[in-house]
């Protein structure tokens, strides 16, 4: 029974990591968020805006 | 502000007291190191908060402001000594029952290399604030206005009229205590202690889920790396504040790390603080008191679960009374502006006129087109078009990464963990995160800043979830946390550096009147000057001048009592005279007229960016308001 939480517990954690990596990709593929911030880190930090 | 050697002294006194407090809930709760620390600043802000609120009780009763340095201090002294007797009850014995764990595992190379950079990039971003001035649209709007009137004027009583500055301001409390004492530029660092706080009590919370110390503490990091987190601290808001007590809460209540009772009087009083600084965690409080009548938190047997929840209520009422009974004082509703239709009609308790809190549907367009794309969030983030990118902007990889999927593997990973404690903690987690996100979407008020409170139990879950995965799968996964979490570093240090440096003219930091772009007349207005502000509620602490001497009349106050029906502005010399109006700030151009015996001259203006000069569409004009004899 243990042993089978065990395993069990290992195979969330290889889903974890699996869900992870599709999770982060997509989000560096689709957000337009993240490109907007891509831009705004290569100049400079012009578009970023704190205290708003 | 009126300060001298005395109050620095009082303030000095007042501060040590609450750390005496803190020191004894360090000293009687437990053998565990996290359990210390955690009870010690629920004591100190439960005995910084009640202090002030015992002043604002004399205000109440005596109907003349009230609360000064030197009576706050006198109320900090008894809670202390009420603080002192309270753990003397308690039995150190019973308390050190709990094991101590066994050595903790080394730390591993990725979190620890996350934490050094985190630790380093908030060292800077503390370095850049504290020669910033307090900023964020909410901090000047009226966080720290209302923190300077509590000690100026001397009331915690509501504001004006304006539905909004009926909120409880334990936030403003916090910053009005530092801004009284301390130079304005330095209260722009108020909230980042409120953001360490929270990835304390995560990693807390991620220990009580099971999670191992590198697993807790990548997730601590990650946590002040979301912008909805780190733009947030570098404000003087009240999120964070609010997060992090309440994060306590659930570590108290539902991992239980003391006896019962002690842990729902502690979580009970973080709660009712959590309250204090943003009533939406009222949602959270009832939630986590549900689960100590209905799940195993509250004991075995129903009757001692009604007694554990009895102390845990009177705990969360303990610092959330003054500002329910304010409230109804001034009000006629102790949780106004908040109101429910049909219930409050029943209990005659009033609704706000000028605000409909569930109406506020549209708040979610400033993140999602339309409420479905909340389902493709946070990997399609739409940012509108011409936007900078601030905090509401998105959530980040290392938010992509743990938080949906912990959601989603949420229930397979609680059927997957052994029954019993961490199999009970973890659920709780699961279903307190639900229920929040679950509440706010039946409302239809989906803005993230109102489930940040959600976002915490569920990095602990996926702390848990990271502890599962071992050997070079874990260094992956670490890695990969780690990227997000650097990458993610960068926005607030880059716009904080451009922020702060940005009026830099020969090696001098851009002072108050370049940094708020207003004209420097308003730094030199007599003593008693009172402006009306015409411009927009952020220019409320601007217009305070640099000594945060002139006192404001809000705009939206400004327009119920000026603004003329078909635009513009019309002056009547008897409410000028009421309200003992000296001054006049409004957009140039906009339509002015007066009764006759009123006059405005102009003073000063701003018409160009103080940074470029380039001029203005509107230039920024400042009238003195003068009223003839006939009505002097």
């Amino acid at each position: 029974m243990k042993a089978n939480t065990h395993a069990s517990a290992r195979r969330i954690g290889v889903l974890a990591l699996a869900g992870a990596v599709v999770s982060t990709l997509l989000y560096y593929a689709a957000s337009d968020g993240f490109r907007f911030l891509v831009k705004a880190l290569l100049s400079g930090g012009r578009n970023l805006m704190v205290g708003a | 502000m009126p300060h001298g050697g005395l109050d620095a002294l009082l303030g000095v006194l007042f501060i040590g007291l609450c750390g005496a407090a803190a020191a004894v809930a360090w000293w009687r709760a437990g053998p565990v190191s996290i359990d210390r620390w955690l009870a010690a600043v629920t004591a100190f802000m439960g005995v910084f908060v009640l202090a002030f609120q015992a002043a604002g009780s004399v205000e109440l009763i005596t109907r003349r402001p009230a609360v000064s340095l030197p009576l706050v201090t006198a109320a900090a002294g008894g809670l202390c000594a009420a603080v002192w007797l309270v753990a003397r009850t308690l039995s150190v014995s019973a308390l050190a029952e709990r094991d101590v764990a066994a050595p903790p595992p080394r730390w591993r190379p990725v979190p620890a290399l996350a934490a050094l950079l985190v630790a380093g990039g908030f060292g800077a971003l503390a370095l850049l604030l504290a020669g910033a001035w307090p900023q964020g649209f909410e901090a000047q709007a009226y966080h720290v206005p209302l923190a300077v009137r509590v000690l100026r004027e001397g009331t915690l009583g509501i504001w004006d009229s304006s539905w909004m500055h009926a909120y409880p301001i334990n936030m403003s409390l916090w910053a009005g205590f530092w801004i009284y004492l301390l130079p304005e530029r330095l209260v722009a660092l108020a909230n980042l202690p409120f953001l360490a706080l929270c990835a304390v009590a995560l990693f807390a919370l991620a220990r009580g889920a099971g999670a191992d110390r590198n697993a807790a503490l990548l997730m601590a990091c990650g946590l002040t790396t979301i912008p909805l987190f780190s733009f947030g601290a570098l404000q003087v808001s009240a999120d964070l504040g609010g997060v992090a007590f309440i994060v306590i809460a659930m570590y108290f209540v539902l991992v239980q790390p003391l006896p019962a009772r002690v842990c729902a009087a502690l979580g009970g009083l973080a709660a009712g603080l959590a309250f204090g600084f943003k009533s939406l965690h009222l949602v959270p409080l009832g939630l986590l008191g549900m689960a100590l009548l209905f799940g195993p938190a509250g004991g075995d047997r129903f009757p001692q679960r009604l007694g554990t929840l009895g102390v845990y209520a009177l705990a969360a009422l303990l610092p959330m009374a003054y500002w329910l009974i304010r409230n109804y004082v001034e009000r006629g509703n102790p949780l106004y502006p908040v109101f429910v239709p049909g219930v409050f009609d029943w209990l005659g308790w009033l609704a706000p006129a000028d605000q409909h809190l569930l109406s506020n549907t549209g708040n979610e367009r400033e993140w999602v087109s339309a409420g479905w794309r909340w389902l493709l969030y946070p990997w399609q983030e739409g940012h509108s078009a011409g936007q900078n990118f601030k905090h509401s902007s998105g959530l980040g990889p290392f938010f992509a990464a743990t938080v949906p999927v912990a959601l989603l593997l949420g229930p397979l990973a609680a059927w997957a963990r052994a029954a019993g404690e961490g199999r009970r903690v973890h659920v709780q987690l699961l279903v307190l995160a639900l229920g929040i996100l679950a509440v706010w979407w039946l409302l239809g008020d989906r803005q993230p800043r109102y489930f940040m409170a959600a976002i915490v139990p569920l990095l602990a879950l996926a702390g848990w979830q990271l502890t599962q995965s071992q050997g070079r799968l874990r260094t992956a996964f670490e890695a990969l946390l780690a990227s997000g979490i650097v990458l993610m570093l960068l926005p607030p240090l880059l716009g904080q550096a451009r922020a702060t440096l940005g009026g830099l003219t020969h090696g001098h930091l851009a002072p108050r009147a370049m940094r708020h772009e207003y004209p420097p007349a308003l730094d030199r207005l007599p003593a008693g000057a009172r402006v009306v502000n015409g411009y927009e509620r952020s220019a409320n602490l601007p217009l305070m001048g640099a000594g945060l001497s002139n006192r404001i009349i809000d705009v939206l106050e400004a327009r119920r009592r000026f603004g003329h029906a078909n635009g513009g502005w019309r002056f009547d010399a008897a409410a000028v005279r009421t309200l003992g109006v000296t001054h006049f700030y409004v957009r140039e151009g906009e339509t002015i007229g007066t009764d006759g015996c009123v006059t405005l001259r102009e003073v000063d203006a701003l018409r160009a960016n103080p940074y470029n000069g380039k001029p203005y569409t509107q230039g920024r004009v400042l009238y003195a308001i003068d009223v003839c004899d006939a009505v002097k």
